[in-house]
């Protein structure tokens, strides 16, 4: 059943007061023709009013210029009708039938009128100000007659009409009413009323399902509330960013700088190399930086993925390996296939499943373009943007991301013997006795990688290769709720995993088959998951896989056979791997932070 | 009964015009789905004339870009069932929901990974939409909001629901709001544990997760609903149901906020990603639904004796066939809603008119996989496409791997497919959101025009 009859009135004023009429009893009992649905603004709000100046209204935009006629044929314009106050603008046309229109903004804007007329500093500050888009029938005369109809005595309420159809055109252009002429003088348009403050910017819009006199009054009381807030205010908050950590600030545990394997960066080439690091636009769509992969916040890799996931989600078939002390490492990659991070920074940069940039010099071109890099490539490196620089700049940042000084360094390095608790100790002496860690996790007398950077088959390798899959998985679809399912149901879906034979990729050699590098073990308690291809989730898992003595295979490093170690034991080495994080890392992280990005633009 | 109005013409004979629509809203009611995204939009609620097909760029195929596919659906054109234009963007940009702004004169379309939004004239000419403007730094004007999804007509501005930040490209992230020039307002931070901005958390989860968003005015809420961040929906669906890590990176909420102002109220345990949110029409209907992906259930968001609840009302399919719920679709009087299962291919109907205890009541498999469903406003014709995500669909070569768009009828009993267009076949690409045209909506604003008048609705 519809709505589907309107008689033709006269009077369009007696009109809409009998429909208003009609609208308000019908909260009540439903007269024979009186519509079934009247908007909410004609009835009590079915929810709590918002509470003035405990919201903000941002601005919408400004609220335009127009040349308009008065309803006392006086010519003014839109701006001068606002003054300096705050204004309600509804755009209408007085022949109007439709109860939920035009009808709808002029009954409300009337509730307003009246109800705040009492407070003296409104009444001082609000306009009101109805505009007729029918300039064939909507003289000043009848907008004047229509006005008297409705405005309260004493009301700043204009009723105003476009001098000629051209400005009509572009004023409501300007606000964005399109309507429609639907024959003789009715208009299809969608109800719009704004609220515009004292600065022309507008800050609401109101249409038939969101205009009731509660909300609107509370909108307006929160303009005069931010008004008075701003005038006692005092100057604006600054939130600058914060200072760095010193760079050259010597950790405990690690190497002196004399022993690092590369320059020791200025200041202006790691300011320049963490804007890069952070730059999206350092990737083919502008969508992936290098810290997408080496979240600050995550330990400067990503714990909440196994492997890495690249431009466009492309595969990546490693896990991420933490940036954190990757300035002591004289082999990178988890195949151990460079060597200086000045060099590696072109791999992620230019792989089609990374950041697939097309070429060097392509990016060289970019940085060349975008604001402010030439500058500061110049400031840092005499050669301005090169394809060394761009290294040495992203490399100049990554050294800075130096984390000793952890528990076990004070304990260890600094003898302070309660930096760490006696499980922590037992920890230690399991990893470097029974346990056997320390084969590959070395630690020195004055300092320690807890890494050989050596490569070694744990079998983990080999199984994802080489094992048989059970055609079933369980996968947990919300905490606590697991599902097993057959991998049919999924497998159309699924590419074919990439295949990983480790450093073999590198070498060709067979007897480097399924072999990684050590990682280190300094703040691992930050870069879950564990692995090269993140499948172990906990520390706890990682020690249990170890115990087990890894996955055999006849490439098994050596050093790894079963442990038989305790519970206890087991927990003691879990605690002497979570005495390893250091307290710089949040500096680090907050640095990191703070730093502008860059607009993909 | 939903009672539906309102134009402006007076001429009961109108009903013959092509396009019978109704601009303004539907009174103390809500928005149903493609037919009225929001309840202040102007509404088709005869024959549309084009379906505006959001699709996919596929490496390979085609152009290999994402473009705006305009399709002739009007039985009484010669072009019926026939592609009439397609509009190329530049790019693959994780092309996914798009929506109309208030006045319906614009189409916002975003890319979920490039974060660009492409917002397109459907107004000037609906059969021949093109390019108005493209917004490119949605990432920095919003404050490091990646992954806009959702893009809501509002009163002269949009609201787009963000999936995913810059910081870690993981599931935090808020709704951004903008006026309808694309110019940035105001972003909103989905609540989460540590900064709940008021809202009281009534499980176990505020996880700060953000996918789809409506608006319920006469209750003043907004309904928002959670998936994942950038790391999971981009990836190759295979990969990450091998990654116990990733698995764990999904929505488990659904938020309840004071429309006016813009803050969260409740936050509710909807565990599994919830995704698409459809509010009930009926005057007195307070409620809500949306459906789980992960854990295949029906939830009902409801208003009762003065507060907000949330509960699991039915199952979908079998969970453990990883059935995949996805798009929805509620009938104008609130008795029926569609449900799409994207790894089955199939469309449920449920009877809802017990909200509190849907029925399932009718099944037809649309294809090997199947997403969106847009529905007429007076539920006889029904759009499906297939396409989920592009790193989610099947996968070349593999059984499944279709892309289509198809029309259905239905009379109450049983849909009866029209016609069917094969997107691989014509090289455009995965389709996925679907929008209606219709040249009634935009009759010259000063000018008599050949437009019969635009009649009343009629209801159900």
């Amino acid at each position: 059943m519809g709505w589907s009859h309107r008689a033709r009135r006269g009077a369009s004023g007696t009109f809409l007061a009998a429909l208003l009429a009609a609208a308000q009893v019908s909260a009540h009992q439903k007269a024979p023709d009186a519509p079934q649905i009247v908007a909410p603004g004609y009835s009590a709000l079915r929810y709590a009013a918002p509470v003035a100046g405990t919201y903000a209204l941002p601005p919408l935009g400004a609220a335009a210029a127009g040349k308009v006629i008065d309803s006392r044929g006086e010519a003014a314009d839109l701006h001068s009708l606002y003054g300096d106050g705050i204004t309600l603008l509804a755009f209408i046309y007085t022949q109007c039938d439709d109860v939920n229109g035009c009808p709808l903004a002029t009954y409300v804007m009337g509730q307003i009128a009246r109800r705040l007329q009492q407070d003296a500093d409104i009444r001082a500050r609000l306009r009101l100000i109805s505009y007729s888009f029918d300039l064939e029938h909507d003289t000043p005369a009848v907008l004047e007659r229509y006005a008297q109809s409705f405005r309260p005595p004493g009301a700043r309420w204009d009723f105003v009409t476009a001098p000629d159809a051209d400005t009509l055109r572009k004023t409501l252009a300007a606000y964005q009413q399109s309507f429609q002429k639907t024959g003789g003088h009715t208009f299809a348009h969608i109800l719009r009323v704004f609220l515009i403050d004292a600065d022309r910017q507008i800050r609401n819009i109101y249409s038939t399902a969101f205009l009731h006199a509660d909300t609107v009054a509370a909108d307006i009381r929160t303009l005069l509330l931010e008004q008075s807030a701003r005038e006692a205010a005092n100057p604006a908050d600054t939130t600058g960013a914060k200072p760095a950590r010193s760079l050259d600030d010597p950790l405990l545990g690690l190497p002196p700088p004399d022993a690092l394997p590369g320059p020791v960066p200025s200041a202006a080439q790691a300011a320049l190399g963490a804007r890069l690091f952070l730059d999206r636009r350092l990737s083919l769509n502008r969508t992936i930086s290098c810290a997408m992969c080496h979240v600050p916040g995550q330990g400067f890799t990503v714990n909440e993925l196994a492997t890495a996931v690249g431009i466009e989600g492309r595969t990546v078939k490693r896990n991420a390996p933490t940036l954190l002390n990757v300035g002591l490492l004289r082999t990178l990659f988890h195949d151990a296939r460079e060597f200086r991070l000045e060099h590696q920074v072109w791999s992620p940069l230019l792989a089609a499943n990374e950041m697939a940039n097309p070429s060097v010099g392509y990016i060289i071109e970019h940085l060349q373009r975008w604001a402010d890099y030439p500058q500061a490539f110049q400031e840092a490196f005499d050669s301005g943007i090169t394809m060394e620089s761009i290294g040495a700049a992203l490399a100049a940042y990554q050294r800075t991301l130096m984390a000793g000084g952890s528990p076990f360094d004070r304990w260890f390095y600094g003898g302070d013997e309660t930096a760490v608790s006696a499980e922590v100790k037992r920890g230690f002496e399991l990893f470097r006795g029974k346990a056997g860690c320390i084969g590959c996790h070395t630690v020195g007398p004055d300092y320690a990688l807890f890494t050989d950077e050596g490569l070694h088959n744990t079998g983990i390798g080999y199984a994802a290769s080489m094992g048989t899959t059970s055609g079933r998985r369980v996968s947990e679809l919300a905490p606590g709720t697991s599902i097993e399912y057959d991998l049919a149901y999924v497998a159309p879906s699924a590419e074919r995993k990439p295949n990983d034979l480790g450093r073999y990729e590198v070498t060709q050699d067979p007897d480097d088959r399924w072999k990684y590098r050590t990682p280190t073990l300094r703040n691992v308690a930050l870069t879950r998951p564990y692995m090269h291809d993140g499948s172990l989730s906990t520390l706890a898992d990682v020690v249990a896989f170890y115990d087990q003595g890894g996955i055999p295979n006849p490439l098994l490093d050596a050093l790894l056979r079963p442990l038989g170690l305790t519970p206890d034991e087991r927990a003691a080495l879990v605690a002497l791997l979570e005495s390893l994080t250091s307290p710089a890392v949040p500096g680090l992280v907050e640095h990191i932070e703070a730093t502008a990005i860059s607009n993909p633009d | 009964m939903t009672i539906h109005q309102f134009a402006r013409a007076r001429t009961v004979t109108a009903l013959t015009a092509a396009a019978v629509f109704s601009l303004g809203l539907v009174c103390g009611a809500a928005q149903a789905d493609e037919t009225c995204m929001s309840p202040y939009m102007a509404k088709i609620v005869g024959q549309e004339d084009y379906v505006y097909v959001w699709t996919l760029g596929v490496e390979g195929l085609g152009d290999a870009q994402d473009k705006l596919v305009t399709i002739d659906v009007n039985p009484k054109s010669a072009n019926y069932g026939k592609i009439i234009d397609t509009l190329s963007v530049g790019g693959r940009n994780e092309a996914h929901h798009s929506g109309l702004t208030d006045d319906r004169r614009h189409l916002w379309a975003a890319g979920l990974d490039t974060n660009k939004i492409f917002i397109f004239d459907v107004a000037t000419d609906p059969a021949k939409p093109t390019l108005h403007k493209t917004i490119t730094d949605f990432v920095d004007k919003s404050g490091g909001v990646v992954g806009p999804h959702t893009t809501y007509a509002m009163p002269g501005r949009m609201l787009v629901t963000g999936l995913s930040n810059h910081k870690d490209h993981g599931g935090q992230t808020a709704m951004v709001e903008y006026t309808n020039e694309g110019e940035y307002i105001a972003t909103y931070w989905m609540p989460k544990d540590g900064a709940l901005n008021g809202a009281v958390k009534t499980g176990q989860f505020a996880d700060g997760y953000g996918y789809d968003v409506r608006a319920l005015p006469r209750l003043n809420a907004l309904v928002t609903s959670s998936f994942t961040g950038w790391n999971n929906y981009m990836m190759d669906l295979g990969k990450m149901m091998a990654d116990s890590e990733a698995m764990k990176n999904f929505g488990n909420t659904a938020v309840v906020w004071d429309l006016h102002t813009r803050q969260p109220k409740k936050v509710f345990d909807v565990p599994g990603a919830p995704l698409e949110v459809r509010c009930a029409w009926g005057a007195s209907n307070d409620y809500c639904f949306t459906t789980t992906a992960l854990t295949s259930k029906i939830w009902l968001i409801y208003y009762e004796n003065g507060d907000w609840q949330a509960k699991a009302v039915a199952d979908i399919g079998d969970a453990s066939k990883i059935p995949l719920p996805v798009d929805i679709s509620i009938s104008a009087d609130d008795k029926l809603l569609w449900v799409n299962t994207w790894n089955d291919g199939m469309t449920r109907l449920f009877d809802v008119s017990d909200p509190h205890a849907p029925k399932e009541i009718y099944t037809l498999k649309i294809g090997d996989q199947v997403n969106m469903v847009s529905q007429s406003w007076d539920g006889k014709r029904a759009y499906y496409t297939s396409s989920l995500l592009g790193n989610w669909d099947k996968k070349d070569g593999q059984a499944g791997d279709v892309q289509y768009f198809k029309a259905y009828t239905w009379n109450g009993e049983k849909l009866t497919q029209q016609f069917a267009i094969d997107f691989i076949a014509e090289k455009l690409g995965r389709p996925h959101q679907m929008r209606f045209g219709a040249h009634a909506l935009y009759a010259d604003a000063t000018e008599q025009t050949d437009v019969p008048a635009p009649a009343l609705a009629a209801s159900q």
